[in-house]
């Protein structure tokens, strides 16, 4: 589930980047005020939806749900800030469907419920273009790891007769034990902050995850935060 | 021949003395900033490419005095003016009424699409 080597690399470039950028050189009129801020924090809610076409059909492979985090961040230079953010997400749910052979020759097909939760914890760069001003898009990337709760429900179900000779039946339902796995991805993300004072800004993005299989998250996210 | 290295020589001076005549281009910036209303809005494009708009607070003899509009305020700033590459008069107030329509159509996609997720969201 990890993909090292594509982490690695995408967290060297980040560094290695807002390193560079720490060292520009100042322009001739300074944006900058006399008391920069040197910490973002904020909050947000958002919309988490994730990939999970290995179990889901094509119709039903990606699940959606709502999540919430905050997110702190420290200014390297007026543009460059590293981050840190956690964020937690509602369970969110697909099906799958099994063939169960009750009786010769057709099959009866059994719907899974397949809950999902996710966590996450994550660090990256950001930049921030323009200085001083009241609105900022960014850009940035970084790593995450995600810790997944997965649990499988399989509801009652009645199977009418189907055959002479066959009576119906009631299949009981099953509850299988949840599933934690722990996975690190790379992310990228995009979006806007909005300054409404000197220091408090709404702050609206998207953030998609990768693994080699590509795309796995994608989060829509809008909150609020102040600079300090 | 002979022609053709008199007409070479004429051109050669003529444009010579065509740049002679042109004043640097820090007087004219100068000339034209000391002629703007003290408070007046500019946009201020410098020779390293940065770009500014700004309040004019003074038109010196050697620099110009500008206060930068920022969100958090910043201390003026003083340019002189050969490094000025264009200044001109902001005359942009406030947003147009473009811009104020495409905000609020905006702001209410966004409020519908946000709203319908959270109301998705509480159905099981």
């Amino acid at each position: 589930m990890i993909n090292t080597p594509i982490a690695a690399a995408f967290m060297a470039a980040a560094l290695f980047v807002a390193d560079a950028a720490a060292g520009q050189e100042r322009p001739a009129i300074s944006m900058t005020p006399d008391a920069p801020a040197r910490w973002d924090l904020a909050g947000h809610i958002g919309w988490l939806a994730s990939d999970k076409s290995d179990i889901g059909a094509e119709w039903n492979d990606w699940y959606d749900t709502l999540s919430g985090g905050v997110s702190a961040g420290r200014y390297l230079t007026p543009h460059f800030k590293t981050e840190i953010h956690a964020a937690l997400a509602r369970e969110g749910r697909i099906y799958s469907q099994d063939p169960v052979l009750l009786t010769a020759p057709f099959p009866v097909f059994r719907s899974r419920e397949h809950y999902f939760q996710t966590a996450s914890v994550g660090a990256g760069v950001s930049y921030q273009f323009f200085e001083n001003q009241w609105f900022h898009p960014f850009v940035g990337g970084g790593l995450e790891v995600l810790r997944e709760h997965h649990r499988v429900r399989i509801p009652e179900q009645f199977v009418p007769q189907r055959a002479p000779g066959v009576p119906a039946a009631t299949l009981p339902a099953v509850d299988f034990a949840p599933e934690v796995s722990y996975a690190a991805r790379p992310f990228v993300t995009t979006g806007f902050k909005w300054y409404v004072a000197e220091r408090a800004f709404l702050r609206t993005s998207i953030q998609a995850s990768f693994s080699h299989r590509g795309t796995t998250h994608v989060v829509w996210a809008a909150g609020i935060g102040a600079d300090l | 021949m002979k022609f053709f290295a008199m007409l070479m020589l004429l051109i050669m001076v003529g444009t010579h003395g065509a740049f002679a005549q042109a004043p640097p281009q820090g007087d004219i910036w100068r000339a034209f900033a000391q002629k703007m209303d003290v408070g007046a809005r500019v946009k201020v494009h410098l020779r390293d490419g940065q770009r500014v708009t700004a309040t004019l607070i003074r038109a010196d003899a050697e620099d110009l005095l500008l206060q930068p509009r920022t969100r958090i305020p910043v201390p003026v700033q003083r340019i002189p003016y050969d490094q000025i590459s264009s200044l001109e008069r902001d005359e942009r107030r406030g947003i147009g009424a473009g811009k104020a329509v495409a905000l609020g159509v905006a702001s209410g996609v966004g409020a519908f699409f946000g709203t319908l997720l959270i109301l998705i969201a509480t159905i099981d």
